[in-house]
């Protein structure tokens, strides 16, 4: 059995968009499909690692239930260190701490529910960031992920990016 | 013609009429409708207002002519906020902007707003600038002028109830990468830093490391502050970007204005005088910053660059947006910016430790 650390968005409500992010209810309705989709995949422990922040709007997903989904709004490290894989839905410094950690990780963004106006092109070169146009194709992605999973490295001192092949 | 029903609190004691059409306007609310099956829409059904070049410009237009506005009463320079101010004015525009088009789609002859009751009237900003209390639907529906009979729901619970804030918290969760960063700050042996930032982990850090440090931390002024009056002109012309009436604006977005230039930039002037006697007395080599979130730290780096001092923002976690205004939040005010990761040193190049 292996873990999966999943680590969302914050909403946003009446805050302004810095850095671009997408509309909470819109974000919702992905995260809908997205629990679903985690609590019908065999094998595998999903922690929905909620941010530490949920002021502005209660998150509904807490009060909800699955046999191998565990929603936690604590630290992440701490997840990490005993996670095999970290997946994320848009550029977060949670695939840093994931770097550091060494847990591979993916990004996958769904395009069109995105403002990608102000993302580097750089982000999109070999980081694990990918962009995919409807929900389907995340989760494809997502699950060829969890079989077989690649690692990438935020490269933090002077050299470029490592990309190494596990499996 | 359509009845309209805005959901923004979801009270169960509450009768729906099934003749009207429901609007979610948040994920509890969807959650409870999906739960009992009922057929919903959200305001992304009908828009989704992004930032684009047109918006950029008119943005940088107006904070150049309410900076000119500012420098009549202070000697201040309106970019360094420039993240206080456009915040709640694209969050005006964006709201505005969806519930023009609802509205303007569904042309209601009747409309319901279903909202916690303690929530209504409320305004209140937190330590970081964000406003909260009655959300900006409530406030439209509320002001918008449309000639259809409007009624609210109110409901009963406690629907401000959350977990916990962060942003309430005085430590940030993961600053280990921080303690890399800290490494480059630039000529630090043997040097007086002055940390701006009371995260005690870090000062920890810098103190068992044998580093001269001094933490700067909020000082609690009391603060002289004036009463101006914002002119017509600057919701006049936010009115127009949203597509709303200016009157609409004003009520708004006037208490938010107001506090920025009669508590924000007064209060930072404040600061800026109150560090300006303390690091004349005390001879630092470093300031070094962690975050910019607070009126006081603002304050700090106005004085750390009037009177010559080095000025260090060491970022934590990494860029994965270039927005315009990162060259206010980031570059243009501090002396070197340090990052571990390599992408961002590129970035920042000019910069980068």
């Amino acid at each position: 059995m292996r873990t999966l650390v999943y680590t969302p968005l914050i909403y946003n409500f009446d805050e302004g968009m810095q850095p671009p992010t997408c509309p909470d209810t819109w974000y919702f309705e992905w995260q809908r499909t997205l629990w679903n989709w985690f609590s019908n995949i065999e094998d595998v422990n999903v922690i929905w690692k909620a941010p530490p922040r949920r002021s502005v709007l209660i998150d509904p997903i807490k009060q909800w239930k699955a046999s191998n989904i565990r929603y936690i709004d604590g630290n992440l490290n701490k997840e990490l260190k005993k996670a095999d894989i970290m997946f994320c839905d848009y550029p977060s410094t949670t695939m840093l701490d994931a770097s550091k950690i060494g847990v591979p990780f993916i990004c996958i963004v769904i395009s069109w529910k995105w403002d990608l106006r102000f993302m580097r092109e750089r982000v999109l070169q070999g980081c694990g960031i990918y962009l995919r146009d409807n929900e389907n194709e995340v989760l494809r992605l997502l699950g060829m992920f969890i079989e077989k999973p690649v690692k990438f490295t935020l490269e933090l001192d002077d050299k470029w990016l490592q990309r190494i092949v596990r499996g | 013609m359509t009845n309209l029903l805005f959901i923004e609190d979801f009270d169960s004691n509450i009768f729906i009429d099934k003749n009207v059409k429901i609007i979610a306007l948040t994920p509890m609310a969807m959650s409870i409708l999906d739960m009992r099956m009922i057929d919903y829409s959200i305001p992304e059904d009908y828009v989704v207002w992004t930032e684009d070049k047109q918006h950029e410009q008119w943005f940088k237009e107006w904070m150049n002519d309410f900076g000119n506005f500012v420098s009549e009463h202070y000697s201040f320079d309106v970019w360094h906020c420039v993240a206080m101010l456009k915040n709640p004015i694209d969050v005006v525009i964006r709201r505005a902007t969806q519930w023009a088009s609802i509205i303007n789609s569904e042309q209601p002859s009747r409309m319901y707003y279903m909202v916690g009751r303690n929530k209504i009237g409320k305004d209140t900003i937190d330590a970081e600038f964000f406003f909260k209390g009655e959300s900006l639907y409530s406030r439209l529906f509320r002001h918008y002028y449309i000639s259809c009979k409007k009624d609210w729901l109110l409901a009963d619970g406690d629907f401000d109830k959350v977990t916990h804030n962060w942003k309430d918290n005085e430590v940030i969760r993961s600053v280990y990468h921080w303690f890399r960063c800290l490494r480059f700050v630039p000529s630090w042996n043997n040097r007086q830093l002055l940390l701006a930032s009371d995260i005690s982990r870090v000062e920890r850090y810098f103190k068992k490391k044998g580093f001269v440090v001094d933490v700067a931390r909020d000082l609690k002024l009391i603060v002289n502050s004036n009463i101006l009056k914002i002119p017509n002109r600057f919701f006049e012309s936010i009115a127009f970007q949203a597509s709303i009436g200016h009157v609409c604006c004003i009520a708004l977005l006037e208490l938010r204005l107001s506090w920025f230039v009669n508590v924000a930039i007064p209060s930072i002037l404040d600061y800026k005088e109150h560090y300006k006697q303390i690091l004349s007395k005390r001879k630092y080599d470093v300031v070094v910053f962690t975050r910019r979130n607070k009126l006081y730290q603002y304050g700090l780096l106005m004085t750390a660059n009037d009177l010559g001092i080095r000025t260090v923002y060491v970022r934590h976690g990494w860029d994965a947006y270039e927005s315009w205004i990162g060259y206010h939040r980031r570059r243009r005010f501090f002396t070197d910016f340090v990052s571990e990761v390599a992408m961002d040193r590129d970035l920042y190049k000019r910069k980068a430790a």
